[in-house]
């Protein structure tokens, strides 16, 4: 709701009072290193990846330093150990299966990382949880769209696309909704799209609905056209990895006359030895995978959305 | 300083003033003195006896009364801006009602001068800490896109800040913008806004008397912690038909008034509507066409004067704005009050107040109701119904005692909201809340000699509130974590929602001294305790129309703010220049911050979100200000700090609030050339406010985040703001069809057109970058760093006002 307010205010602001926002340089002294964690175990097939890399100064545009040699595994609730290896010396820690029906991630279990760089060790605990499949893609002629959808150099004309899924009854089913044209992830800040049950905020009101509107219609950051492949993947998160999504979300976007003060985004990989002043950042999440992809055809769209 | 109830000062306000009660051979005069042109009562002119060397001061509603021994006196009526007004008067056997009209000074001016005061109000009376604004001053002010406007205006004076420019509300001496009671005719009113923070809700046709009270606060203001903004409406003019108007860039705005009968009763009904949206419509096409983007408000009053003793009045606002299209958003608040002023005796006077004010605000996502299966609608009020009896008993000369009380009712819906999926609708938010706020006060103001006089009273307050849920929760203490990062959980517990849940109650002392130090200085000092039981929840830089409006509960305890001021007045030149040093100290319990994360919206379990701690807040006060000549105007200059003590926050340590300014600058100018010409300006310099930045960056699916840690505050300031706005009025002998007077105001607003920033923060780059190394083949979104202007150019702007 806070992004609809600052919606009308930069609207409101841009048609009356000439507010500007200017780049500008801003030295920020780096005051600590962190531990940046990122990654993802998922009930796909095929390997699963690690990355392990230093924090650099805020704003800096470097790449970010890698943390090799370090000792990467990841433990599931049966006691089966699975080795990350980063054979390339770049941060990047590997699992790979022996064979394709080596399937690393289940539904239903719970995976430790444990990770020991420099003398630390951190750990992170993250369940991999249901998800629902998605019924369908439907698209219609947009006339009207959105100044968001239109803005910048996208299509000023195309089609908008619904998706349709009904979340699982039972509260706190947590989920992330990915979206691809043509095989590229929309991944920008304003792409993050999560949803709490059916629903986008944390509540326990969108318990078993089909996901609203606001969420159907977020696959369409912009109108696609004839021939695009559009794929929306629902990737199951836990509550605590939505918490994550939230802040991160709220951190790229807070700005404006609304904006909330910087806060601490969350993170899971905790340091084992809470004397040690060497923190952890990032998330070490898992996530179960349905997707469904349509190519768009002008003889399929619809006239109108069954909403 | 914290248990501060000097029982002493208990039995003075009780006994001192009946000892004195008994005046066999004294007789009263009392009366009401008005403008003889509009029949206004006049606030604060000064009824003097000449023989005495003695008098006082009326009302707010323009009324006196004086206890003198019997004999024959001469009365001198005298208000800035009006005639002296000379009164025989003979106290034989029998009281005396005078009323007296007074004319105005100069008719020649186009602006009716509706305060009135004593040239030398600032160093003779008790009262510090208090600013008033004449509205011909105010309208003389440059300002935003030529519209007068109020609270603006009083962010110029000593001790007052905003977070910024476009930001609701107001700080005063370092208290948060929910420390101030804005009251229009004694109605609360809880969003002071339009457009966010742009123009303020008063129109100021319709205003007769603006005060602000910082320090001192006498005992008959309670329920917030920082400061009273006291607006009074106009009366209506009880002679003839007046209408003002005026066509500006962003508002239109009328006002009628007129008698209904002559001189016993008349009215005023004000309106103005802004029409960005008319000038933008044939810009929107599409769906956007039907956008409804403005913001409008009503005022009305009604006075009866039923006869010398008794006189009603009603009046009432209703205020919106409105924004949307399918998606519908809006906001405002409405307020109505009924006031009965009754004179008992010449030396009792009654007012009594009733009053109902509400804000709300409602988000629809399907205002066209086009999609019925999947809308999400959201409601959030206020709503306060009240009764207020204040008394004033004119002892004699020497004493004079207020009393009174207030029964104040809170209902709170502090957020509602309905969402429906495909035809399944769920309801949510947090339940509603009662409270009641009863309170009771008694003051004396006392000249104990020429030089010396005292105010000093007390406040008791007492706040019983009710969940109207089958349960309640309870905090309790787990630890600072990622999960928890307010360091507290919630219990539910079962809750019988007709038994009030949690009661809590407050003796609020006040005290003021003025001691005379020369023909014309003062010194003055004083101490209030405030009491405050409902806080609003913003977590944003600048408060937002959605913020809630909490009652205090089990979890929330009242905010209590003692302050210290010190001050020292003095006028030179015979009154022409008036100056001022103050300094206050303030130490501030309970007070309410947000953790990490905090989700204040629609959360019923938000009090898991808040952390309290205590505050502290001081200040240095100057200010100079010229009364007389062609050339008026005042300089302020304000050094002041505003810090928080929040376990859990900046490690426990003292940290600077966010509406915290080192240094406020304000220099307003206003030159009349001639009876034509008139000219403005105001120069502003202040402070950047604190905010935080991360310590450290990392990247997370491709994209770049700050990494901090819980509870890190304010670390970096904003920079510096400056501005200078200027204005010209031409007057204009007759307006439309030959008659009245009209004047054209063309002013510039931000004249060197400076981008002050209102704030700086990282966000997402436009271009990605393809990564190396770790981040192999990722598109990287980089962060930058950006400065907002809300203002980024100077604003010209042209206003046409009218008078017939």
């Amino acid at each position: 709701m806070k992004s609809f307010i600052k919606h009308i205010g930069s609207l409101l602001l841009g048609l009356s009072l000439m507010s500007c926002e200017d780049v500008i340089q801003l030295d920020v002294p780096e005051t600590e290193k962190y531990l940046v964690v990122e990654g993802t175990i998922t009930d796909q097939a095929g390997e699963q990846i690690i990355k392990l890399s230093e924090s650099q100064a805020l704003l800096s545009s470097d790449m970010p330093k890698a943390i090799t040699n370090a000792v990467v595994k990841v433990t599931d609730n049966t006691g089966k150990v699975y080795e990350f290896k980063d054979t390339q010396n770049q941060g990047i820690y590997k699992w790979t299966p022996s064979s394709a029906n080596d399937i690393m991630g289940k539904i239903g279990n719970t995976y430790t990382l444990q990770v020991t760089s420099a003398g630390e060790t951190f750990k992170a605990i993250s369940e991999l949880r249901r998800v629902p499949k998605i019924d369908s893609i439907v698209y219609k002629y947009e006339d009207s769209p959105s100044p968001n959808q239109t803005g910048d150099d996208k299509p000023k004309e195309g089609y908008e696309a619904n998706f349709y899924a009904n979340d699982f009854v039972g509260v706190g089913d947590c989920y992330r909704i990915k979206v691809y044209k043509n095989g590229k992830l929309f991944s920008g800040a304003e792409n993050i799209v999560i949803a709490y049950d059916a629903i986008a905020n944390k509540s326990k009101v969108g318990d078993g609905l089909m996901f609203i509107l606001p969420l159907r219609r977020a696959i369409s950051p912009e109108l696609y056209q004839e021939n695009d492949k559009v794929k929306v993947e629902l990737n199951s998160i836990t509550e605590a990895h939505f918490d994550f999504w939230t802040q991160l979300r709220t951190e790229l976007n807070n700005t404006g006359l609304f904006a909330t003060p910087s806060a601490r985004i969350p993170c899971n990989v905790i340091n084992t030895n809470p004397n040690s002043s060497k923190k952890a950042a990032g998330w070490f999440g898992t996530s179960a995978v349905t997707s469904l992809e349509v190519t768009i055809d002008k003889n399929k769209a619809v006239a109108e959305f069954n909403d | 300083m914290k248990n501060l109830i000097p029982k002493s000062l208990l039995v003075l306000i009780l006994f001192l003033p009946l000892g004195v009660f008994a005046q066999a051979d004294k007789l009263t005069v009392s009366g009401y003195i008005k403008d003889n042109k509009n029949g206004e009562g006049l606030i604060g002119a000064s009824v003097f006896v000449k023989e005495l060397l003695t008098g006082t001061t009326t009302n707010t509603y323009g009324f006196y009364s004086l206890t003198l021994p019997k004999g024959k006196y001469t009365l001198v009526i005298s208000s800035v801006g009006y005639r002296k007004s000379i009164k025989e008067v003979k106290l034989n056997d029998q009281n005396v009602t005078l009323n007296v009209e007074v004319q105005e000074d100069g008719q020649e001016l186009a602006e009716v001068i509706v305060s009135a005061k004593r040239e030398d109000d600032n160093v003779q009376k008790v009262e510090m800490s208090v600013n008033k604004v004449e509205m011909k001053t105010i309208k003389k002010i440059p300002a935003l896109l030529g519209e007068v406007d109020l609270v603006r205006a009083i962010q110029l004076l000593p001790g007052v800040s905003t977070v910024g420019e476009g930001a609701s509300g107001f700080n005063v001496r370092g208290g948060s913008v929910d420390q101030n009671l804005i009251l229009l005719d004694d109605a609360p009113v809880y969003n002071s806004s339009h457009l966010f923070g742009f123009f303020s809700i008063f129109n100021p046709d319709a205003v007769k008397d603006v005060k602000l009270i910082k320090g001192g606060i006498p005992a008959q203001y309670g329920g917030r912690g920082a400061s009273i903004l006291d607006v009074r409406m106009k009366e209506g003019n009880a002679k003839k038909l007046e209408i003002n108007g005026g066509i500006g860039a962003i508002f239109s705005r009328i006002s009628i008034e007129a008698p209904i009968v002559k001189d016993k009763a008349s009215f005023i009904v004000a309106a103005r509507r802004s029409y960005i949206d008319i000038l933008a419509k044939p810009f929107l096409t599409g769906d956007n066409a039907n956008s409804k983007f403005n913001f409008y408000d009503l005022t009305a009053k009604v006075n009866y004067n039923i006869d010398q003793n008794n006189t009603v009045f009603l009046s009432g606002y209703f205020g919106r704005d409105v924004f949307g299209n399918q998606f519908g958003f809006n906001w405002g608040n409405s307020t109505l009050s009924a006031r009965w002023n009754h004179v008992f005796s010449s030396k009792l006077f009654l007012n009594s107040t009733a009053f109902y004010s509400n804000y709300d605000y409602l988000l629809d996502s399907d205002l066209e109701n086009k999609r019925p299966n999947n809308a999400f609608r959201w409601t959030s009020n206020i709503e306060n119904l009240s009764f207020k009896p204040d008394f004033t008993y004119y002892i004699n000369p020497e004493n004079t005692l207020t009393f009174g009380g207030q029964i104040l009712n809170y209902d709170f819906t502090p957020g509602s909201a309905s969402a429906s999926s495909n035809g399944d609708v769920r309801t949510f938010g947090s339940a509603p809340k009662n409270a009641v706020e009863y309170s009771a006060y008694v003051g004396n103001e006392m000249k104990v000699s020429s030089k010396l006089s005292l105010q000093y009273g007390v406040r008791f307050s007492r706040y019983d509130y009710t969940s109207k849920e089958d349960f309640y929760y309870e905090r309790f203490k787990v630890g600072i974590s990622d999960e928890f990062p307010s360091g507290y959980d919630i219990l539910t517990k079962a809750n019988n929602k007709n038994k009030v849940l949690q009661t809590y109650q407050n003796f609020e002392p006040r005290f003021s001294l003025k001691l005379e130090t020369g023909e014309n200085s003062s010194f003055k000092a004083s101490y209030n305790r405030m009491a405050q039981y409902i806080h609003l929840m913003s977590n944003t830089a600048a408060s937002t129309p959605l913020d809630v409006w909490t009652s205090s509960t089990n979890n929330i305890k009242p905010q209590l703010i003692d302050q210290v001021a010190l001050g020292f007045f003095k006028n030179l030149n015979n009154n022409a220049y008036e100056t001022s040093v103050e300094i206050y100290y303030k130490e501030l319990q309970n007070q309410i911050d947000y953790a990490d994360r905090a989700d204040l919206f629609l959360n019923p379990e938000f009090e898991k979100d808040l952390m309290f701690g205590k505050g502290r807040a001081y200040g240095l006060e100057l200010y100079g200000k010229k009364n007389k000549g062609k050339l008026t105007g005042w300089v302020s200059y304000t050094l002041a700090r505003t810090e928080r003590k929040v376990e859990g926050l900046n490690n426990g340590n003292w940290y600077l609030n966010r509406y915290d300014r080192t240094h406020t600058l304000n220099v307003v100018a206003q030159y009349e050339l001639n009876k034509k010409w008139s000219f403005g300006g105001n120069f502003a310099f202040i402070t950047g406010v604190p905010y935080s930045l991360g310590k450290a960056q990392g990247y997370y699916e491709g994209l770049a985040f700050g990494i901090t840690d819980n509870g890190v505050r304010g670390n970096v300031r904003v920079p510096s703001y400056h501005r200078l706005d200027i204005s010209a009025t031409k007057k204009n002998k007759k307006a439309l069809f030959g008659k009245g007077e009209s004047e054209w105001v063309f002013s510039v607003y931000n004249l060197y057109n400076r981008r002050n920033p209102f704030s700086i923060y990282t966000q997402p780059k436009d271009q990605t970058v393809t990564g190396t190394g770790v981040q192999q083949g990722v598109g990287l979104v980089q962060n930058e760093a950006v400065r907002l202007s809300i203002i980024g150019s100077f604003i010209p702007a042209i206003t046409y006002n009218f008078k017939f």
